[in-house]
C-alpha cells in the first residue's frame, strides 16, 4: 500500500491543471495541486508564487465550483502577457515532467484488488450455495457420506429443496413437542444428538438408470454400513432416559451390514432415486419410496406425469381436493397436490389412476364448506368449521363448534351431536377399560379431546402463486396436534406402562 | 508524527482485512464430523432459517469480501478517510458476529456446534482493521496526510 500523496512523483491525480488554462489564468505552472510543501524530493524547488494565486498554499482544497478563477472583485489574470517561455519572474525554468506513477499505481492496485475480490466473492457464493450434485451418482454418494459423518446439516441440504423444507418444518415442530413432553432438553437443533450412528465404507454404485430427464435411479451394489446407538444425556432428559432405560443406557454392539450380501438377498441393487432440480441432482426420499412401490407392484415409471391444478386460495384447494376424493377421482386428487413436495406422486400417479379405474363415486357433492385458517409452517391449515353435502336427494350439514360436531339432515329427527366429552365417557365405559389399561385410556381421552376441540384440518401450500394440498404437511400437523394433546404426565404414565410390560 | 501513525494504521488495517477474509474461510461450524467455513455455514444454515430475519443476516455475510475489497480499493484511490470509515463499519459488523460465535464455544457433544478457529481468526483480523482504520481517521486530513480529492 502506497501513500501516493506523500512525496510520490505524481501530485495531481485529478487532472486539475488541464482545467487551469481554461480559466484564462496561468497556462501551466507545473506546480502540484497539493501545494508546495508536497514537492517531492529531488524535484526542482519552485517557490510559492507571490502573485494572486487562489490555490497556492491551500493544500488539499477540494476546489469547489470554479476554483481557478479570480476571486470576486479582483481582475482576471492576464493571458499571454509574457514572452513564450518566460513567466512573470523572468525566464521559466525547464518544466519538470509531471509523473502520474502514484495515480497509476493506485488505480492498478484498486483494479487488481477488485478483481481478486470478485473472484473471492464468486468463490464464497459458490460455497454458500453448494446444494445438490453434478450427477445422480455424486448426489447419492454425498448423501451416504453425510449420513456416515453424522452431518445433519449436510443431509438436510442433500434432499431436494421441497422435501428438505418439508422435513425441516416437521423437525422444528416435533422438537418443540418433544421438549414440552420432557423427552429432550432443548428444541435447539444445535444441541441435537443422533440416537443412531451410521458409518459406511467401500460404497460403490453401478451406473445410474435414467428414467426421464429429471429422474435417475442409482444402484448401490457394494460397501458396508455399520449401525450403532448413541443415546446420551446431553440431548435427552434424565427423566426420559430413566423411564426408557431403567437399567442404564443400552450398550449395544455396532452391527455391520454388507451391501453385497443384501443385494444378493434382494435380487437387485439397493435403489436410490435422484431428482434433478435447477440443474442439480438430489437424492429423493419420496421418489425412492415411489420407485420401491412401483417395483413391488411390477410396474415401471409412467411416461407422462399428471399435471398440477392449483386453486386461488387455500380453502378452494381443499374444497376441490375433497370433491375429487368424494368423486373417487384419483387423478383429480393427485392434480390438487403440491407439485414440488409431491412431485413423485405426480410422476408415478398414472399407475395409481389406472389401478383405481372403475372406482365408484360417492354421489355426494360438496355444496359448501367453511374453514378457520391458521398459519402453520410452510402453509395454511384449513380447519373445517362447517360443510354441506348434497346427494341422492339428501342434504347433510356438519358443523364443528366448541369441541362438538353436529350433524343435521333435512328429515325430522336427523340431528346428531357428538362432543369430546361423549367420546371420553365412552372410553371410560366398562367395555373399553376391560382391555385397555387406565394410563392408555387417559392418553386416548386427552388425544380425542384435543382433536375435537381444535378440529381437523388439511394443510395447503402455495407454489408459484397457486394453492395445492400438501399431504405431507397435513399428516405432520395432525401428528403435532396429537402430540400437543398429550401432557407430560400422560407420556410418563405411558413409559411406565411400557416398562411394566402390559 | 500523525502522518506516520496514519501510514502505520493503514498497513495494519490492510493486514487485518487480509486476516479477516482468511478467517472466513476457516472452520466456523461443525455438523457431525464435518467442518464448514463461514460461507458453507451460511449455505447450510440458510435452509434452516429461511424467511426469517436471521436468514437476511446470513445472506448479508456474503458481502464481507466485497466490503473488504472496496475498503482497499478506496484507499488505493486515495479516498482514505472513506476507506477507513467503511473499514470501521466492516470491522464492527464482522467482529461482533465472530465474537458471538467465539462466545458460543465448541461443544463436542452436540450434533451441530460452533467451531472457533475461523471466528477467532476473523475476530483478530477485525480488531486489527478497527485499530488501523481509527489510526487513519485520526491522522492528518487531506494534504497534511498527502491525500487529495478524498472527503475529509
Amino acid at each position: 500500500m502506497t501513500y501516493p500523496g506523500q512525496g510520490g512523483p505524481d501530485q495531481n491525480p485529478q487532472g486539475w491543471p488541464n482545467q487551469y488554462p481554461s480559466t484564462g489564468g496561468w497556462p501551466d505552472q507545473s506546480q502540484p495541486a497539493g501545494g508546495w510543501p508536497q514537492q517531492p524530493p529531488g524535484q526542482p524547488q519552485f517557490p510559492p508564487p507571490q502573485y494572486q494565486q487562489p490555490y497556492g498554499g491551500q493544500p488539499a482544497q477540494p476546489y469547489p465550483g470554479q476554483p481557478y478563477g479570480p476571486p470576486p472583485g479582483q481582475p482576471p489574470y492576464p493571458t499571454m502577457q509574457y514572452p513564450i517561455g518566460q513567466g512573470p519572474y523572468g525566464p521559466q525554468l525547464p518544466q519538470p515532467k509531471r509523473k502520474r506513477t502514484g495515480l497509476v499505481v493506485g488505480v492498478v492496485v484498486a483494479v487488481v484488488v477488485l478483481a481478486a475480490g470478485g473472484v473471492g466473492t464468486w468463490f464464497a457464493f459458490g460455497r454458500a450455495s453448494s446444494t445438490g450434485a453434478a450427477s445422480p451418482q455424486a448426489a447419492a454418494t454425498k448423501l451416504i457420506a453425510d449420513v456416515s459423518n453424522d452431518d445433519v446439516l449436510g443431509v438436510v441440504d442433500d434432499l431436494p429443496p421441497a422435501e428438505s423444507a418439508l422435513f425441516r418444518d416437521a423437525e422444528q415442530g416435533t422438537a418443540d413437542q418433544l421438549q414440552r413432553l420432557r423427552i429432550i432438553k432443548s428444541n435447539d437443533i444445535k444441541t441435537a444428538s443422533g440416537a443412531i450412528t451410521l458409518k459406511t465404507s467401500g460404497i460403490r454404485f453401478a451406473g445410474p438408470e435414467q428414467i426421464n430427464s429429471h429422474l435417475a435411479i442409482t444402484n448401490l451394489v457394494a460397501g458396508t454400513i455399520t449401525l450403532g446407538t448413541n443415546v446420551t444425556s446431553n440431548y435427552y432428559t434424565d427423566t426420559f432416559l430413566h423411564q426408557a432405560f431403567p437399567n442404564g443406557l443400552p450398550k449395544t454392539k455396532p452391527q455391520t451390514v454388507n451391501i453385497g450380501d443384501a443385494v444378493r438377498e434382494l435380487g437387485h441393487p439397493v435403489r436410490i432415486a435422484t431428482l434433478q432440480v435447477d440443474g442439480k441432482w438430489y437424492p429423493s426420499l419420496f421418489y425412492s419410496i415411489a420407485d420401491a412401490g412401483l417395483r413391488a407392484a411390477h410396474q415401471s415409471w409412467p411416461r407422462t406425469a399428471i399435471p398440477a391444478v392449483g386453486a386461488g386460495s387455500a380453502d378452494d384447494a381443499v374444497r376441490q381436493f375433497v370433491q375429487a376424493a368424494l368423486n373417487a377421482d384419483v387423478r383429480g386428487v393427485i392434480e390438487r397436490t403440491a407439485p414440488d413436495e409431491m412431485a413423485a406422486l405426480h410422476d408415478a400417479g398414472q399407475v395409481l389412476v389406472d389401478a383405481a379405474r372403475g372406482g365408484e363415486p360417492s354421489g355426494l357433492h360438496l355444496a359448501s364448506a367453511t374453514f378457520a385458517d391458521r398459519d402453520v409452517a410452510g402453509g395454511t391449515d384449513a380447519m373445517l368449521r362447517s360443510m354441506t353435502l348434497t346427494g341422492q336427494g339428501d342434504r347433510i350439514t356438519v358443523r364443528q363448534s366448541g369441541g362438538c360436531y353436529t350433524l343435521n339432515g333435512e328429515g325430522p329427527g336427523e340431528h346428531e351431536r357428538l362432543c369430546a366429552s361423549d367420546l371420553t365417557k365412552q372410553l371410560e365405559s366398562g367395555d373399553t377399560t376391560e382391555f385397555l389399561p387406565p394410563q392408555l385410556v387417559k392418553l386416548l381421552q386427552d388425544m380425542v379431546t384435543g382433536v375435537m376441540n381444535n378440529g381437523v384440518g388439511i394443510v395447503a401450500t402455495q407454489v408459484d402463486g397457486q394453492w395445492y394440498v400438501s399431504p405431507g404437511r397435513t399428516f405432520t400437523q395432525l401428528a403435532l396436534d396429537l402430540y400437543g394433546s398429550i401432557s407430560p404426565g400422560d407420556f410418563a404414565s405411558l413409559m411406565q406402562l411400557a416398562q411394566s410390560g402390559h | 508524527m500523525r502522518l506516520g501513525v496514519a501510514r502505520l494504521g493503514a498497513g495494519v488495517a490492510v493486514a487485518g482485512l487480509a486476516i479477516l477474509v482468511l478467517g472466513t474461510f476457516l472452520p466456523w461450524l461443525r455438523s457431525g464430523d464435518v467442518l464448514r467455513d463461514s460461507y458453507q455455514s451460511v449455505g447450510a444454515l440458510r435452509t434452516l432459517v429461511e424467511g426469517t430475519g436471521f436468514g437476511v443476516l446470513l445472506n448479508a455475510w456474503l458481502m464481507v469480501i466485497p466490503a473488504c475489497v472496496v475498503c482497499v480499493a478506496l484507499y488505493a484511490l486515495r479516498l482514505r478517510r472513506v476507506s477507513a470509515g467503511l473499514g470501521v463499519v466492516v470491522a464492527l459488523a464482522v467482529g461482533v458476529a465472530a465474537g458471538l460465535v467465539v462466545a458460543q464455544g465448541d461443544d463436542p457433544g452436540a450434533l451441530i456446534g460452533a467451531a472457533s478457529a475461523g471466528p477467532a481468526v476473523t475476530l483478530a483480523g477485525a480488531t486489527a482493521v478497527l485499530v488501523g482504520a481509527i489510526a487513519v481517521l485520526a491522522g492528518p486530513r487531506g494534504g497534511q496526510a498527502g491525500t487529495r480529492g478524498g472527503p475529509t
